[in-house]
């Protein structure tokens, strides 16, 4: 790591670049604008700034700056642990043990070790951004640490074939407490094609079964939403919700359920959180190729319900695959739909074909339809954003930048850079330079607010790595050697003033 | 089960007569008004005689459409719980039953048009694994023999059980399912959550647990020999450069020796051109280290091997696997001739058919056969599978033991070509079929038995459509 080489001022915001190649950013999440990061916050030292948690270690944070004299290398059993944090306390999960640690200085202090055996440790199958190519030398962070009962003290929740398994703190350290079976029934998985005749080909099958659910707990909430198969491709989402008594031995409450069935949807529409009433919300996104034109255009369609399935929204727009679909745009605390359409196809056959050849700039545009108080997304873009995207070749070439603007890697409309709490634009306009537009007035400006350079084979991403609630953005190249992948990674620290 | 009706319906001739554009004669086209993507159509005994009839699952109706001829169906609509439908003759009067699962009761009733009074008989009540799935009713195997005796076999969560019909336990095979030491749920976490608040802990879980074996009937022989190992197009690209050992392959002739193989990849020089080799037994008197199979010298063919979802054609049917390849001419790279190629709407595509020499021990180089169609340019540059021909069927259809070839030229017109002795098409469709929508997919490609007709289902967004030769009039 390297302290600040380069201050770059835009606006009220300033960009202080620092190596950190431990840091990794994912694709976000498309239905929720949220990148997938291989590191955690919590403020282990307490000292009110926020401290970095690796999977093998700490980096502490002091005044904006992550010192190399301040990573503290995590504890690490013989067993690779699943490693969690509350109330900036340090858990590790191993085969048959728990421990609590906290940090003491620059050392580790165990304030609890006990003997536990857990019904289950496979791994999360997500694997965090970063730890597909290497072979871990380290634990994993996980996440089992809940508090149910609102002490304030974490309950751990393990799920596991048979339920929820809960384990409490009392005093004398975890105990296993009760098993919570609110799981669907699995569903039998009936073979493709079965033969009932000739006889000789009747076959008795034992067919598999598949138990497929999401489960959420909020508060001293739990809540399953799992799909039932209906006539045709639409299914239809059922969600239970119970309450669950922690004094009865977290069982949950009678009378404590509710649940809802939608209209049926189709199957690609996830269980999502568009808005914050009570209602389950859906949405997926679907992309084909029309056959309708001379150009074999690709469509992407964006569909969503906010009220159980009643009605669909939808809206369509020849694009490659975009980060994301949806974002606070305006940042009153509901998402936003975000539509992009690219200009490749834009004119007819002759133009597309003289694009695809020789062009090396794209039109792209940007179209954001705010959600109403009703859950309802206007259905006129309420901001629309046209870009120019340079590339380094003609899309015919099929270049690496063609192909990350395929997959929607030079758009990122997720970040909030100047912490308004509204969704700034960056865009890698050109081969080496990224351009910033800020969100003034729900509106972007016609040229950029700031450039920030970026090397021709580099990507980025962009989160809030410091944890100061501003988004920064993340540049990083990646090798590939033979025992993994290297990665060297810049990020631009947001800041609201010069330091 | 609420209804039964019989009914006869003459089959729309204004879809099976030739069209301006019709090249070849037509099929004989039932139409069967069949909705939406769950359609399922099977093949089962229906009467006393030993050839199979149809019967198609759509929504909660099933309808038997019997013989050839004009269109003849028997419809029985489904309760709408039902999960598996069997049809066997469990009671041996030679005329089978309908068998099925509606929640947790196990039911049967009378095919028999004159037993259309007869009421549905609950058999008895089980709580199985059929009993709470959904989607619809499916075709699945629930009547066997226990004892020489005909019973009935259902599936549980803790393996599966043989019933008599009147619901007594006869056996019981358990079957160990995946508990926490053996396996555990597969479960992804959500950070931040999706689906709840902020703050929230969520994740989702997908686990399929799978059953150990599949238990065949009395007598039933596992195959002794894998017959294949198919790649998809991009795997065969790549399979060039590794050994023949790992080249996919599919067996040269599986009823004359299975271990005989035609392992292919595509050649790197040429990607449309197709490299094989052959595996056949060593018969040369070699130490015991030497390998017991040999792989003849590459060969090229031009042309990309066609892979068909069945078994690989036979052109003379000598029992040898042939070679039927696609070639395509490739537009220039200049805009003009990119548009030119674009504005015209379809593109020629020529299929070839490589004969294997038993005598020399390879496919021949020059092809026995070939078609020339032209195809929506569509379907060219969008391949399904590498290929730009879509609803494929390699089968005999003709009843002399030759494959024929069909496949869609264009969305909504069905067109076959018949194989004639020795091995050679004619240079136009020989039966073609322009329906009133587009087809979906090849439902189901089935010899009625017994000296019957075969017929060829094509799946639309709202009705099925039977093709067959036209029968001759006696």
């Amino acid at each position: 790591m390297i302290s600040a080489l380069i201050c770059v001022v835009i606006g009220a915001v300033v960009f202080v670049e620092k190596e950190m190649d431990a840091i990794v950013v994912g694709r976000p999440n498309p239905l929720t604008g949220q990148p997938s990061l291989n590191y955690r916050h919590a403020d282990f030292d307490q000292d009110g700034l926020a401290d970095i948690l690796l999977p093998d270690r700490v980096l502490l944070q002091r005044a904006g700056e992550f010192p190399a004299a301040l990573s503290v290398p995590l504890p690490l059993p013989l067993d690779k642990p699943e490693y969690d944090v509350f109330d900036n306390k340090l858990y590790l999960r191993t085969g048959d043990r728990l421990e609590i640690h906290r940090l003491n200085g620059m050392t580790w202090e165990r304030i609890l070790g006990q003997n536990i055996a857990w019904p289950d440790l496979l791994p999360d199958e997500n694997e965090p951004p970063g730890e597909m190519d290497a072979e871990k030398t380290h634990g994993t962070l996980g996440r089992y640490l809940y508090d149910l009962s609102g002490n304030g003290v974490p309950e751990i929740v393990v799920p596991a074939i048979e339920g929820l398994h809960v384990y409490a703190n009392e005093g004398r350290g975890y105990t296993a407490k009760h098993v919570i079976d609110v799981y669907p029934s699995p569903k039998v998985i009936f073979p493709e094609r079965t033969l009932v005749w000739p006889p000789e080909a009747r076959a008795i099958t034992f067919p598999p079964t598949r138990l497929r659910f999401r489960l959420f707990l909020d508060g001293n909430s739990i809540t399953v939403i799992s799909r039932s198969a209906g006539l045709g491709s639409l299914i239809r989402r059922h969600t239970s919700s119970w309450l669950f008594d922690v004094e009865r031995g977290y069982l949950p409450r009678d009378g404590g359920l509710a649940a809802s069935v939608t209209a049926p949807i189709p199957a690609y529409l996830q269980p999502c959180r568009l808005n914050a009433d009570s209602t389950p919300d859906f949405a997926g996104v679907r992309t084909y190729i029309s056959e309708n034109s001379l150009v074999p255009e690709q469509i992407q369609e964006l569909v969503l319900t906010t009220d159980g399935g009643k009605t669909l929204q939808s809206f369509r727009s020849k694009s490659f695959q975009t980060l994301c679909v949806f974002v606070d745009f305006d940042g009153d605390g509901d998402l936003d739909a975000v539509v992009e359409s690219t200009g490749l196809y834009k004119g007819g056959l002759r133009e597309f074909l003289t694009r695809s050849l020789s062009e090396r700039t794209l039109p792209h545009t940007i179209a954001i339809h705010l959600q109403d108080a009703q859950g309802r997304f206007s259905k006129t873009p309420d901001l629309l954003k046209k870009l120019s995207i340079k590339l380094a070749q003609p899309p015919f070439r099929d270049g690496p930048l063609f192909t990350e603007y395929q997959n929607g890697g030079l758009v990122n409309i997720t970040g909030d850079l100047n912490g308004d709490r509204k969704r700034d634009l960056v865009v890698r306009t050109h081969p080496d330079r990224l351009s910033i537009y800020l969100n003034e007035n729900l509106a972007f400006p016609k040229a950029p607010s700031r450039t920030l350079d970026i090397a021709p084979d580099a990507r980025f991403g962009v989160a809030d790595v410091d944890g100061d609630a501003l988004s920064d953005i993340i540049i990083y190249r990646e090798a590939s050697l033979e025992a993994g992948t290297s990665r060297h990674t810049i990020v631009h620290f947001s800041r609201r003033t010069a330091p | 089960m609420r209804s039964l009706t019989r009914r006869r319906i003459i089959a729309s001739c204004a879809i099976a007569a030739a069209g301006a554009l019709q090249l070849g004669a037509s099929f004989d086209i039932k139409v069967l008004p069949a909705k939406g993507p769950n359609v399922r159509i099977f093949l089962a005994q229906a009467d006393a005689d030993s050839a199979a009839e149809l019967f198609v699952v759509s929504g909660f109706t099933l309808t038997l459409v019997q013989g050839p001829g004009p269109l003849d169906t028997i419809t029985y609509d489904l309760d709408e719980r039902t999960s598996a439908i069997d049809v066997a003759d469990a009671d041996g009067d030679g005329i089978p039953e309908l068998y099925s699962v509606v929640g947790h009761e196990i039911r049967r009733r009378s095919l028999a048009p004159n037993e259309a009074a007869e009421r549905e008989k609950v058999l008895f009540s089980r709580e199985t694994l059929l009993s709470n799935s959904d989607g619809g009713p499916r075709p699945y195997v629930l009547v066997t023999k226990w004892l020489g005796q005909p019973a009935l076999a259902l599936p549980e969560n803790d393996g599966l059980r043989i019933f008599s019909f009147d619901g007594a336990v006869l056996n019981h095979f358990p079957i160990q399912r995946p508990e926490r030491s053996a396996g555990g749920l597969r479960r992804t976490y959500v950070t931040p959550p999706q689906a709840a608040p902020a703050g929230a802990l969520e994740f989702w879980a997908d686990t399929t647990f799978d059953a150990p074996a599949s238990m065949l009937p009395d007598g039933g022989e596992e195959a002794q020999f894998p017959s294949e190992r198919r790649a998809p197009y991009l795997q065969a690209r790549e399979a060039a450069d590794l050994p023949p050992e790992d080249w996919p392959w599919f067996a040269l002739a599986s009823t004359i020796d299975p271990e005989q193989r035609v392992a292919y990849a595509l050649s790197r020089a040429r990607q449309s051109d197709t490299l094989i080799r052959i595996r056949r037994r060593e018969t040369r008197d070699l130490s015991l280290a030497t390998a017991l199979f040999t792989y003849s010298p590459k060969r090229r063919y031009p042309g990309t091997l066609i892979i068909p979802p069945g078994p690989p054609p036979d052109f003379n049917a000598d029992g040898y696997a042939d070679l039927l390849l696609w070639t395509s001419p490739r537009p220039g790279t200049s805009i003009d001739s990119l548009i030119q190629a674009a504005r015209a709407r379809d593109w020629p595509v020529r299929l070839t058919a490589h004969l294997y020499s038993d005598s020399k021990s390879i496919y021949e180089g020059q092809p026995a056969a070939r078609i020339e169609a032209r195809l929506p340019i569509g379907w060219s540059l969008l391949p399904q599978n590498g290929l730009p021909l879509r609803h494929l069927v390699l089968r005999d259809i003709s009843g002399d033991g030759r494959t024929d070839v069909g496949f869609a030229t264009g969305p909504a017109r069905f067109a076959l070509w018949i194989v004639r002795p020795p091995a050679t098409f004619s240079s136009t469709p020989d039966y073609t079929a322009d329906l009133p929508e587009a087809i979906q997919e090849v439902a189901l490609v089935a010899d009625m038995g017994a000296g019957g007709v075969t017929v060829i289902a094509l799946r639309g967004e709202n009705a099925l459509y039977l093709l067959s030769l036209p029968q001759p009039r006696l």
